[in-house]
């Protein structure tokens, strides 16, 4: 499975009522954007939303980490 | 054709980022507490304004040259310790990692958010 549907479907698992977009910044998957909406942002500072969201791609990206542009959106119900 | 590399002496340099060497401090965490508490804002990034060695550096650093306001840089290649450390220290994996008032604000991303919608302007103002 690529990179990019192994990361969307991590953060798929995660992040619940979610919606999730990961895509290709750069040609060969070397610099991914990742998009989350999620209800799970409640409450949480912009700061605390990307820690989320980094703390779940940690491990599939792994040194690659530096290489993802993140932006969250907090969805409410 | 002109140098892109050629500064005038002449032109006033909008350049308002001053490098920190040799932080004080007898172990590598009382070093980063004194480069977070003792400077009002500072970027941990890789090089210096004038040389970033990564675009997303590149790119906090002009963020922060528009708002006229003295920062400090510090170049997290040109110490292991420090690199390894903070990013424990701030639990936050990447760089460059912006700090206000000894406080994460955080990486380029969020450093992005909040150029647009007019926040990191008052963030460093303050």
């Amino acid at each position: 499975m690529d990179r990019i549907s192994t990361v969307k479907q991590i953060l798929e698992a995660k992040f619940q009522e979610s919606e999730i977009e990961v895509y290709d910044l750069a040609e060969g998957q070397d610099y991914l954007g990742i998009k989350v909406s999620s209800p799970a942002f409640i409450g949480k500072s912009l700061l605390e939303q990307h820690r989320m969201v980094m703390e779940v791609v940690k491990e599939p990206l792994k040194d690659d980490l530096h290489a993802v542009q993140i932006k969250t959106k907090i969805k409410t119900l | 054709m002109t140098n892109p590399f050629h500064i005038s002496n002449n032109e006033p340099q909008r350049r308002f980022g001053t490098p920190i060497e040799n932080p004080a401090g007898e172990t590598t965490v009382q070093q980063i507490e004194n480069l977070v508490k003792n400077h009002e804002v500072v970027l941990f990034m890789k090089g210096n304004p004038v040389f970033p060695q990564c675009g997303f550096s590149a790119r906090a650093v002009g963020m922060l040259n528009s708002f006229s306001k003295p920062f400090n840089t510090f170049d997290i290649l040109s110490d292991h310790e420090i690199r390894q450390d903070l990013k424990e220290y701030a639990n936050w994996p990447t760089y460059p990692q912006l700090w206000i008032h000894g406080q994460l604000v955080g990486g380029s991303d969020i450093m992005a958010e909040l150029y647009e919608n007019g926040e990191l302007e008052k963030l460093v103002q303050s």
